[in-house]
């Protein structure tokens, strides 16, 4: 896909061999097409409908006839052109592919050049993610752009996020700029004064009124443990027990107490036989009784009743704030029994549990095994706001003193600038903000408040939220600073630190000098953030639960599988980085990286300790790799049905790098069956779909990349037979089995995984070319070959280790280019 | 309730010059213009709402199938039936931009742009209705989705964001500013301030780069220039008391209703849109009742299923059974919204039904085969804007082609009408055609919208 255009070998070859347009507009497999079947009406002798192919713009670079061009292809694609009635021959099923390939990869590469054009200054608008990088590693803030209401989500183009050409700007945009810029600025002003305090509730103060009157029950009847809180499914909101509620922090606790806070919990796990450990979440409830608004935090309580652990967490939160616990599972308590679980309830221990509330509903069977999942509470306690010494030291000098001169101020705001703008800064380009900060003077702001003002035009302006490559000459090469920057958001997704600032400044980042930096920035902890937001967007994992997962169909999905599985192929990546593994491994493995739920998800034996961790895997498994990963296998699902077409797609975008070309839009529909016929599978309903030759030549390219992966459902689950809701018979059995376009045959998803090992220069190099994409945040063109069959050559020659490609791509000669 | 509207708060130009500190290099704006100036002509604001339900209807129940003005409801319609002499139900358009484009055709609904992973949209038609209204109100442009993504792109083809708590809303519309009026006015004379800075710092990488080569940056440049002139335009508002909300309105639309209440929460959301267009706060508005993959279920009738869910019905009878409950339960809370604007008047003593018009519908038909054709769309009030109601107008029935809805044995349509949902009968019948005329009912002065061909006639 980065590669847009490249769609056949076959293809790609022709063009590059023959690059002057005249020469190509011979060769072109489309023209043959036109000549044949479309000229007779549309060129000299007749002019249907106003259209000479002849007369069209073959400059697909230019893309003035683009949308003649694309409606051709529409047409000739869904079959409307050339006419029925026209007496010459039919266009047979290949001619059409061709035709349609070819043309399709002729403008996509045309668009491709107009999306990756370079005018003298270049804007690449930061993401989301890097925006919030880029102020805390900039002020030591931490402020959230994903929050509701705050910075809008970012344009995708095929899941990658920070794409110029797709990153615009509107004017709420730009109000929301003004206003992040102010949260941000508050926080650093306002923090400084902060202490960080230490509250700890025990299960007894987190019951009304202290716990006075059960405290008094159990003494009566002559009870020595201690109470504990409980908490079970379904129960998050007005049953369940408080996680957070403002006022324990002391009085006077509003946003500038906001931060990094520690909880700690001591509890224990009732996990009954057979079923999951219990999962305590914390986080906003929603209004009324519907659940959890946003989920903070969730960690699995596994300590047994008897032997309670500590728990520990970390978590940023927006203050004031209430906040609830909620023990999520598949199965949910329900009936009206549970409502006499009520946080006044006593509770002790399984034991003693009919002695203190005959009531009770029963939780535990005669052996105290228990029947739900269950957390049992002693005590929680947070601490913060937390603030590190490397925050404090970011903020540090911020500020002039109160009595500064103009020009000392100045100075300050140029220092803050070159920071912020990430690039050596003339004080001329601060006269703007100057004037901004004697204005505000001027009307009798106090120096700090008049400061801020010219800090906050800093901080939205052109210079801070995009970046900025190129100058009123053009040239062809980076500088030292934009280079820098390059490096710096590519690996770190976040701007460059002091280090990487003085190599720039001294023109350290060549050669030699650039290796070295580049195995620095890989080596810092903040090459996680590249980890997450490349896995993230590369495989498309903002589309798990877009389609949330009918829950009679599948009631074992839930919101900590989901989150489970959406992790799983991040921290799978983060292990090849981490090992330098070959992309090998993202085909097939023996091994993957799994946490409780997964495990019990996937039928694997369950981790003795608690979070992700490596887990090997047998064939038996059908896993490995991440074409199996149920993220992968969800996300190319709607929810109710696995998609075989979405599957292939997305392999072909994903692995191969290629986007085939759109289906026709005028598709007669498929009509649902009838509660009378015989259950189908999908793939056979499909089949009958694509007898129609015009969507034959397309779907026999895609479609069995995507039927090799039947065997799993919308969720990823693995199975044998497709369950089919209408019909009547039999539920139909799987038939993974397929060819691909040049004839190799496999017979299930496994098979087709060896395919896929044998074609991995042509997986790496794809795989380069996203990594590429990712890196420059623009669509590749034919201009990049050179640079990218150079990365992928050296690679090969260790491996394709991943770490490897990562270092290779980022000292490469691409990286420095503009 | 006529106080609001007074012109008390025109201010001279010196006065909002002085607020705006340095910057005295601007030409006279907008909004220091008299409230409703270059609308003397007409008396009454015009008004707009669009409200969107996601993946289409279940169209066998939906279509009505005698057009012309003795039309019969059909089962889903039926709630609409009181509103007869108000509404328009509209068949057989679409949008040739999004065939074949699945869940996407939400983005193309009030656009009637290009879809797909290298196309850009272009503006949404409220948005263009905003260009002109927005210098007479407080807030220039209402858009909300209860989940999911907003129905609302500027003319860069980039999507608004979406409020979505009722309470959130209220906020938006009828909060009085944080620590008073003079904190606020310092507040925008500071981004004022700053965004002039950021302005005249794009201007001045203009100048050097000379016309061509500023791609980007024009669209940086118009969106900072336009956010200035909000701020300018919120500061002299500032000097306008609020609208005042009784007690009642205020308790029953400024709160949060959990998404399980599905009926409140649409028609609480309905009363904040009938509250912003009396009190003249805005004039357009979008209602997303949910996105393509997250509309509601609703409890409160039996689904609990989402939507999409249920589209996807598989020909299973109970889901299809659903689905048209489904779709009956939104069409009944739009009638709550049409009954809410005839009862309510506005400054003039009018019905707001009457200055209000309101397009109700999806921009999908047949959610299991992701059908993008015939679109379920309801045209409903503006009898002052000239929209003349009570017919079925049926674009299916204006094709040569077309040989009629197939009925089966009992009396029903036939599962055949499904293509009808999918191919358009009539090519010609582009849903930008009703956009356009939409636009132009507002007094918005184009004669093409989106891909239109002609405007239609109503």
């Amino acid at each position: 896909m980065p590669y847009l255009g490249y769609l056949s070998r076959a293809f790609a070859l022709i063009t590059l061999s023959l690059s002057p347009i005249s020469i190509v507009r011979a060769v072109e497999p489309y023209e043959a097409f036109l000549q044949k079947h479309c000229v007779r009406c549309h060129g000299p002798e007749k002019e249907k409908g106003d259209l000479r192919f002849d007369k069209l713009s073959r400059d697909f670079k230019l893309g003035l006839d683009t949308h003649h061009w694309a409606e051709a292809m529409e047409n000739v694609n869904s079959g409307e052109m050339p006419p029925k009635k026209d007496k010459e021959p039919k266009p047979t099923q290949a001619e059409i592919a061709v035709f349609v390939t070819s043309l399709d990869g002729a403008l996509k590469e045309g668009r491709a050049s107009r999306q990756a054009a370079r005018p003298v200054v270049s804007h690449y608008r930061l993401s989301r993610q890097e925006y919030q990088n880029t102020v805390y590693d900039l002020l030591g803030v931490r402020y959230d752009p994903a929050k509701q209401g705050e910075l809008n989500e970012d344009t995708r183009w095929h899941g990658f996020e920070r794409i110029g050409s797709e990153l615009s700007l509107s004017p709420s945009h730009v109000d929301r700029y003004y206003r992040a810029a102010g949260v941000v600025l508050d926080r650093a002003f306002t923090t400084a004064g902060v202490e960080t305090r230490k509250v700890r509730k025990t299960a007894k103060e987190l019951l009304p009124d202290g716990g006075k009157w059960q405290q008094a029950i159990l003494d009566r009847f002559g009870i020595t443990r201690p109470l504990r809180s409980f908490i079970y499914p379904g129960a998050y909101t007005g049953n369940g027990p408080v996680a957070l509620s403002t006022g324990w922090l002391g009085k006077g606790i509003g946003p500038e107490h906001s931060g990094l806070y520690k909880v700690r919990i001591k509890g224990s796990g009732i996990r009954p036989p057979g079923g999951q450990p219990a999962h305590l979440t914390i986080g906003i409830p929603a209004e009324g009784e519907s659940g959890m608004a946003t989920r903070l935090l969730g960690m699995d309580i596994t300590a047994p009743e008897d032997h309670p652990e500590v728990y520990e967490s970390q978590l940023y939160l927006d203050l004031p704030a209430g906040l609830r616990f909620s023990l999520e599972a598949s199965h949910q308590l329900s009936g009206t029994h549970f409502n006499r679980l009520r946080p006044s309830t006593i509770f002790t221990h399984s034991s003693e549990t009919m002695l203190t509330a005959p009531a009770f509903p029963q939780l535990f069977d005669d052996k105290g095994n228990g029947l739900y999942s269950l957390v049992l509470l002693d005590w929680i306690e947070w601490e913060g706001p937390l603030v590190s010494e490397a925050e404090k030291a970011r903020r540090q000098g911020l500020l002039p003193p109160d009595n500064a001169t103009p020009d000392v101020v100045a100075e300050f705001l140029q220092r803050f600038a070159e920071r912020a703008w990430r690039r050596p800064v003339k004080k001329d380009e601060l006269e703007l903000y100057m004037q901004s900060y004697r204005a505000e003077r001027k009307a009798g702001e106090k120096l700090a408040d008049a400061y801020r003002v010219a800090l906050q035009g800093v901080l939205t302006s052109r210079h801070f939220i995009y970046l900025v490559e190129g100058d009123k000459v053009a040239r062809e090469r980076l500088t030292q600073p934009e280079l820098a920057s390059r490096l710096s958001y590519f690996l770190w997704s976040s701007m460059p630190d002091d280090g990487l600032f003085t190599a720039a400044k001294d023109g350290k980042l060549s050669e030699e000098g650039l290796r070295n930096e580049v195995d620095r920035l890989l080596t810092d902890g903040k090459a996680d953030r590249f980890v997450d937001d490349f896995a993230r967007q590369w495989l498309q994992l903002h589309r798990v639960g877009m389609f949330p997962p009918d829950k009679k169909l599948y009631p074992a999905y839930e919101h900590w599988l989901e989150t489970s599985l959406k992790a799983e192929p991040v921290e799978f990546f983060r292990e090849v980085f981490a090992k330098n593994l070959s992309v090998d491994a993202f085909i097939d493995s023996d091994w993957t990286m799994a946490n409780a739920r997964l495990c019990e998800f996937y039928g694997l034996p369950e981790p003795k300790t608690a979070g992700f961790q490596r887990v090997s895997l047998k064939p038996e498994d059908h896993r490995g790799g991440l074409l199996t990963m149920g993220a992968v296998l969800g996300l190319t699902s709607d929810g109710t049905r696995h998609r075989p077409i979405h599957r292939g797609v997305w392999l072909s975008e994903t692995i191969f790098g290629k986007t085939p070309p759109p289906p026709p839009a005028n598709v007669p529909a498929i009509e649902p069956p009838t509660p009378q016929s015989p259950k189908a599978s999908l793939r056979d309903k499909l089949a009958a779909h694509s007898k129609n030759p015009n969507c034959a030549a397309c779907h026999a390219k895609i479609d069995p990349l995507g039927f090799a992966w039947d065997n799993y459902d919308a969720i990823g689950q693995w199975r044998s037979v497709e369950k089919v809701p209408a019909g009547t018979g039999a539920d139909p059995t799987i038939n993974p089995a397929g060819e691909l376009p040049d004839g190799r045959a496999f017979k299930d998803s496994a098979g087709f995984k060896q395919l896929l090992l044998a074609d991995r220069d042509a997986v790496a190099k794809a795989f380069v070319e996203h990594l590429c994409t990712y890196a420059l945040r623009r669509v590749l063109t034919f201009d990049d070959k050179q640079d990218i069959d150079a990365i992928v050559a050296e690679t090969k020659k260790h491996d394709y280790r991943l770490r490897d490609i990562v270092r290779a791509v980022a000292s490469s000669e691409l990286m420095r280019k503009r | 309730m006529a106080n609001y509207l007074s012109q008390s708060w025109l201010i001279d130009r010196r006065h909002a010059l002085r607020a705006m500190g340095a910057l005295i290099s601007l030409p006279m704006l907008e909004c220091m213009l008299p409230l409703r100036a270059s609308e003397k002509m007409t008396a009454t604001p015009k008004r707009s709402a669009f409200i969107y339900l996601a993946n289409g209807v279940h169209s066998l129940n939906y279509q009505i199938t005698k057009d012309g003005p003795d039309y019969q409801f059909s089962r889903s319609l039926k709630p609409l039936e009181k509103h007869r002499q108000s509404i328009t139900p509209i068949s057989g358009l679409y949008h040739a931009g999004s065939l074949g484009h699945h869940h996407e055709c939400i983005n193309a609904w009030l656009t009637g742009g290009k879809l797909g992973p290298t196309d850009r949209n272009t503006i949404s038609v409220d948005q263009k209705m905003a260009e002109i209204t927005a210098q007479h109100t407080r807030t220039s442009s209402m858009e909300i989705a209860l989940n999911q993504e907003s129905l609302a792109w500027t003319a860069d083809g980039v999507r608004l964001p979406a409020m979505r708590r009722c309470s959130e809303i209220f906020a938006s519309l009828f909060e009085e500013p944080k620590n008073g009026k003079s904190a606020q006015r310092r507040e925008l004379r500071h981004k004022s301030s700053v965004l002039d800075a950021n302005l005249t710092e794009v201007r001045r990488l203009e100048k050097k780069m000379g016309a061509e080569d500023k791609g980007r940056m024009d669209q940086y440049l118009t969106s900072v220039r336009e956010a200035e002139i909000r701020t300018r335009r919120a500061d002299i508002w500032l000097d306008t008391p609020l609208p005042k909300i009784s007690e009642e309105d205020r308790k029953r639309t400024n709160r949060d209703i959990e998404p399980t209440k599905a009926g409140d929460y649409f028609r609480t959301v309905y009363d904040l849109m009938v509250l912003a267009f009396q009190t003249d706060t805005t004039r357009v508005a979008t209602f997303s009742l949910g996105g393509e993959g997250a509309a509601f279920a609703i409890p409160e009738i039996g689904i609990t299923e989402s939507r999409h869910q249920l589209s996807h019905h598989g020909g299973d009878p109970g889901y299809i059974e659903k689905l048209t409950n489904y779709d009956t339960f939104a069409i009944e809370q739009y009638s709550y919204f049409l009954s809410r604007l005839a009862e309510t008047k506005d400054f003039g003593g009018k019905p707001l039904l009457d200055s209000t018009m309101s397009l109700f519908g999806s921009g999908m038909t047949y959610g299991h085969g992701h059908g993008n054709a015939n679109l379920p769309l309801v045209l409903a009030g503006g009898k002052d804007l000239g929209l003349r109601h009570g017919t079925h107008l049926d674009f299916n029935r204006k094709a040569t082609t077309f040989k009629g809805y197939t009925f089966g044995q009992d009396g029903g349509l036939t599962t055949a009408h499904y293509q009808v949902c999918s191919r358009p009968v009539n090519t010609d019948a582009h849903m930008s055609n009703l956009l356009l005329l939409m636009a132009q009912r507002m007094g918005v002065e184009i004669d093409r919208f989106g891909d239109s061909n002609k405007v239609v006639a109503l």
